[in-house]
């Protein structure tokens, strides 16, 4: 959870409704954290954008009730995993602000990240969300059980495994572009 | 900061991919301006607003009576904010669970246009292995006015049942990994923000049954938590099993939510949402629709 996130969600005026600033300071702070999460959780960085900012206007929506939760960034989380993860979320998305960056932004995750997008779209979609869940949005074996509804042991389970062929895939990308003359400097 | 060496057992490091991906992306998503986010938040707001207070004179003038039939069929006292996105089919996004059938490919079921019309023998039938585009509404199934929904039409979101799950969890996982296809179809009538609106989608699921238990389950335990209502308004109407479900929510001074209609025949479940009227008749029509393709019912 993003320290910055919290608090501009948390400073407001004595006494007054929730500020416009502090919403401002609050996106700032959760749209690329949350829109890395995602993209690595959807393969597609411009869905995932999608997905956040749809969370993000809903917590603009509410930001008199989010704010003055213990969490606004997990329940704008919760908000984007549950449209990324909806049977629905296809069709959910009316934003009309998107999308002047999206080419952009995945080019700007680098070779690198890019592959491991690549990898993890290949993983289980319960692995890849527990994979996700814990080494990139660094929530708790316990925090994911709950969220997913699943026992802690299967949690551990489908991170043993999604490591496990995620280390595969990756020492097969490392292999194909050593072969390709990839130049890594 | 999550326990990164979960099971201390584990024999398989965590990749530094990983790591590299959590310190280094979030510098490549760029956020829009904030305002865009406002301005489309405002506009939505003063959308549902809008159509709230329409509703609220509705049922000022209809009495007690309107209340209880607009939950069943009335196209105007239908919850607020609700407008199902007009998509056309999409496919499934593991592309590995199952096929994304372009309509012009040649369905497994010969299309029937009447729902009424006698099926085969379910036992000449081989078994299905996609949604049939026979096995969705069609424009004979509505009253007159609307028209299929183009694919890149504009919707707005809200209108989905299992969003309401972040309100109200459900109290288990949704049984949907056996997904083996699905089709989606959008109707509109009307234009702009305003226009009624049918979105159906069919799915081929041997887990149908549980998935049509599942919401059951939900809708009776959320039936009121915190500023959201639940309330199923009709069971066992149509096919082998189904649901209607009416969803409130209550934020801000503003009700907004939607009512669900969930049939199941055999393997095939659809979901129907919208903005429109007769959901009950509009559910039942699927359902035939469903059990000429099933060979069932």
């Amino acid at each position: 959870m993003p320290d910055q996130a919290a608090s501009a969600a948390r400073e407001q005026q004595p006494g007054g409704p929730p500020g416009r600033d502090s919403f401002a300071e609050f996106y700032t702070a959760c749209y690329g954290r949350l829109a890395a999460q995602l993209s690595a959780y959807l393969g597609d960085a411009a869905e995932a954008e999608d997905v956040v900012q749809e969370a993000l206007l809903r917590a603009w929506q509410r930001w008199r009730t989010v704010s003055a939760y213990e969490e606004p960034f997990a329940w704008v989380r919760r908000v984007a995993w549950n449209l990324a993860t909806s049977r629905w979320r296809r069709i959910v998305l009316e934003n009309k602000f998107r999308s002047r960056q999206r080419a952009e932004s995945t080019a700007a995750l680098g070779p690198e990240n890019v592959a491991l997008v690549a990898a993890l779209r290949q993983l289980p979609d319960r692995q890849r969300r527990a994979i996700v869940l814990h080494y990139i949005a660094d929530l708790s074996v316990a925090d994911i059980s709950a969220e997913l509804s699943a026992p802690r042991g299967t949690v551990l389970s489908w991170l043993h495994r999604g490591r496990a062929q995620l280390s595969g895939l990756l020492a097969e990308t490392d292999t194909e572009t050593s072969k390709g003359g990839y130049d890594r400097g | 900061m999550a326990d990164l060496n979960p099971d201390h057992e584990q024999d398989v490091p965590v990749p530094s991919a990983l790591f590299g991906f959590r310190d280094t992306a979030p510098g490549a998503f760029v956020a829009p301006p904030v305002a865009s986010v406002v301005a489309a938040g405002a506009r939505r707001r003063q959308r549902r607003t809008v159509v709230a207070a329409a509703a609220l004179s509705l049922v000022v003038l209809g009495g007690v009576g309107g209340v209880v039939n607009a939950a069943r069929s009335g196209p105007d006292q239908l919850p607020t904010g609700v407008t199902p996105s007009p998509v056309a089919p999409t496919p499934f996004p593991t592309p590995s669970r199952g096929p994304s059938v372009p309509p012009t490919l040649t369905p497994t079921v010969t299309p029937t246009t009447k729902p009424s019309s006698v099926p085969p023998s379910a036992s000449t039938r081989p078994p299905l292995t996609v949604v049939p585009p026979a096995a969705m509404l069609a424009l004979t199934d509505l009253e007159t006015g609307y028209r299929v929904a183009p694919e890149d039409a504009p919707g707005t979101g809200d209108w989905m049942m299992s969003y309401w799950t972040q309100y109200c969890a459900a109290a288990s996982t949704l049984p949907a990994t056996a997904g083996i296809s699905r089709r989606d179809r959008s109707f509109l009538k009307g234009e702009g923000e305003t226009a009624d609106a049918v979105y159906q989608r069919v799915e081929l699921e041997p887990l149908a049954s549980q998935q049509l238990e599942h919401w059951r389950q939900w809708a009776t335990r959320c039936a009121k938590r915190g500023t959201l209502t639940v309330t199923i308004l009709d069971s066992g109407f149509a096919g082998d099993g189904s649901l209607m479900v009416k969803v409130s929510n209550l934020d801000g001074g503003v009700e907004y939510g939607g009512t669900y209609v969930l049939v199941r025949v055999g393997d095939l479940i659809t979901e129907i949402a919208g903005r429109h009227s007769g959901e009950r008749d509009v559910a039942v029509k699927a359902a035939q629709r469903l059990c000429a393709i099933a060979g069932s019912c």
